[in-house]
């Protein structure tokens, strides 16, 4: 599956700090990550969330969401704003034994932390898909911290009629420890989640 | 052929006159295209006879020659959308309006006072008392959603796909009280209130006019906080989209529709059938309720509230920030509201509407009266 795309990535309106970021500079090192290659090559109405800065900083990157992309000048505004919200590609893997998911989310929570993550059962689950539940890649390289899941913009049954709403209307993985990939809404942050000082 | 030609005659004709070229040369050229179509329209007399077929100007140009000028068509059009159903609920609710966004009460005196009691022979007279009104709460809410364009994006829309983009807003406002209300009824807490009243407020049956019946006879014996009977009468029948056609059936039969008697159908015309486009529910499991009519009996089971001031939803957009200028320092004019804000050139839109009701999540859901509904899960047969 390619990157979401369409007009229902959004899910708030504000904050919004659009930045250009130029996708191939003039050495060839990736400098937007995890895009084309393995992965869908951007186009325009493509809305993924993707991490930006040499993948040897990571997880010290700046993560944010494609609003607009020119195939004509390579360059695509990303929504770099702290709190904003959109719907996105999570895979429900938390941690990998060498390149084999170990370990999965089997519920999900808004709250949950999300990471870009760029190892091999990613892209195999969906080219699409660009971040999951694990802290570490499959490489055992530290994943920047993307944001959390959150709730999305929805319509609850009990809405304003009978008090508190009881459905959360959070995407759940259909299996138990299975790779899978969810629609979610992910609040994202500028903390890469990650202290340096911890390594 | 001659369609290309026809409009080859009328591309050089519109040249000419662009550059103001002399009735005559128009002329002349439009008898040189004449020619063009006579020759390949059949054969020709000439002096040395008919031409054969083999001398004629042949057909050398067709569509697919012309690449981009011919074969390129593009049209677009919108077609219109879907028509979507209404649910006209506006008979089983009453309306109120509040000054604010603060709760406000509501006070309805449930019962009498008490019964007179026989005295005795220098007996005392006992005394009586009054209940306590009973006190409903409620307030309104805000409901909205907004919508964010990008400049280009409304400049590219040569369709006029965002033209119904206000409708469409309005729609939603109204959809949504729509869905508002249903869920009154539907939600759980409503439900169980009236399940737990037992058989004079609900049962399973699927809906067939002895079932109707069992409601009116239900409300028939509707009494107040004393036990005192109250003029409580069906009028509504509230029903999912898969029951329109029983409900006609029921109204139509001059007998009872599903008995093999010759009993006459008594409730045919007694009720007004809903139907409710926003109910849940899996055919033949389809659930239905009754309702009283509040005007006839003051007795609310619904009651739908909004802000003073705001009768109807509202469709606003952010005014533009821009100013367009000619110097520095000079005053400035607005700038058309598609330019959208300084930053970002984002033109944003807004609905909304602002309503509430009567909310008890512990007991009585969201009916505001229980002795105005009847309920039943449809499921047994």
């Amino acid at each position: 599956m390619p990157f979401y795309s369409g007009s229902s990535y959004e899910q708030s309106s504000e904050p919004l700090v659009t930045r250009k970021v130029h996708m191939a500079d003039d050495d060839t090192t990736a400098l937007v990550w995890p895009e084309s290659g393995n992965w869908d090559t951007l186009a325009d109405g493509d809305h993924p969330v993707l991490a930006i800065g040499r993948k040897a900083n990571r997880p010290q990157n700046i993560t944010g969401t494609v609003i607009t992309y020119d195939s004509a000048t390579d360059i695509a505004t990303f929504n770099v704003a702290d709190k904003h919200i959109v719907r996105a590609y999570v895979a429900n893997i938390l941690t990998y034994d060498g390149q084999a998911a170990a370990t999965w989310q089997n519920t999900v929570y808004p709250g949950d932390p999300v990471y870009v993550d760029d190892s091999n059962p990613i892209f195999a689950l969906s080219t699409g898909c660009t971040l999951s539940f694990s802290p570490l890649s499959g490489a055992t390289t530290n994943n920047p911290l993307a944001g959390y899941v959150w709730w999305c913009q929805d319509e609850f049954d009990d809405q304003g009629v009978a008090g508190p709403n009881t459905s959360q209307g959070i995407n759940q993985p259909a299996d138990t420890d299975t790779s899978e990939m969810l629609t979610l809404c992910v609040m994202l942050v500028n903390d890469h989640g990650w202290n340096t000082d911890w390594t | 052929m001659r369609q290309v030609l026809s409009m080859l005659a009328d591309i050089r004709q519109l040249q000419l006159e662009k550059h103001k070229a002399p009735v005559e040369k128009v002329r002349e050229m439009k008898e040189m295209y004449r020619y063009f179509d006579n020759a390949l329209s059949g054969v020709r007399l000439s002096e040395a006879g008919f031409d054969g077929p083999e001398t004629r100007l042949q057909e050398v140009m067709t569509t697919a020659d012309f690449t981009y000028a011919i074969t390129e068509f593009v049209q677009r059009q919108m077609v219109p959308g879907y028509a979507v159903k209404g649910f006209a609920f506006e008979p089983l609710v009453k309306p109120d309006t509040t000054p604010n966004f603060l709760p406000v009460n509501r006070y309805q005196k449930q019962s009498g006072v008490d019964d007179l009691e026989y005295v005795t022979e220098k007996g005392e007279t006992r005394p009586g008392y009054v209940a306590d009104a009973t006190k409903r709460q409620y307030q309104v809410y805000r409901w909205a959603k907004q919508f964010d364009f990008s400049m280009q994006a409304l400049v590219n829309d040569d369709l006029g796909y965002f033209n119904d983009q206000a409708r469409d807003m309005g729609l939603a406002a109204r959809r949504t009280l729509e869905k508002y209300v249903s869920r009154m009824y539907t939600n759980a807490v409503s439900v169980a209130r009236l399940v737990n009243l037992l058989a004079l407020y609900s049962q399973n049956g699927r809906l067939t006019s002895s079932r109707i019946s069992e409601c009116r006879m239900a409300f028939n014996q509707r009494v107040d906080a004393r036990n005192v009977p109250i003029r409580a009468r069906l009028k509504y029948i509230v029903h999912h989209s898969g029951l329109v056609d029983t409900v006609r059936v029921i109204r139509q039969s001059e007998l009872i529709p599903e008995l093999a008697t010759n009993a006459r159908n008594v409730i045919a015309g007694d009720f007004e059938p809903i139907e409710d486009p926003h109910m849940s529910g899996t055919a033949p499991n389809l659930r239905w309720w009754g309702f009283v009519d509040w005007k006839e009996s003051n007795i609310v089971p619904l009651v739908l509230a909004r802000r003073q001031g705001m009768p109807a939803p509202m469709i606003m957009r952010k005014k533009s920030d821009i100013e367009s200028i000619t110097s520095m320092l000079g005053s400035g004019t607005d700038v058309p509201p598609i330019m959208g804000d300084f930053a970002t050139g984002n033109v944003i839109v807004k609905v909304e509407d602002q309503w509430g009701t009567y909310i008890d999540t512990s007991s009585n859901g969201n009916l505001f009266d229980y002795r105005g509904a009847y309920y039943s899960a449809g499921t047994a047969q």
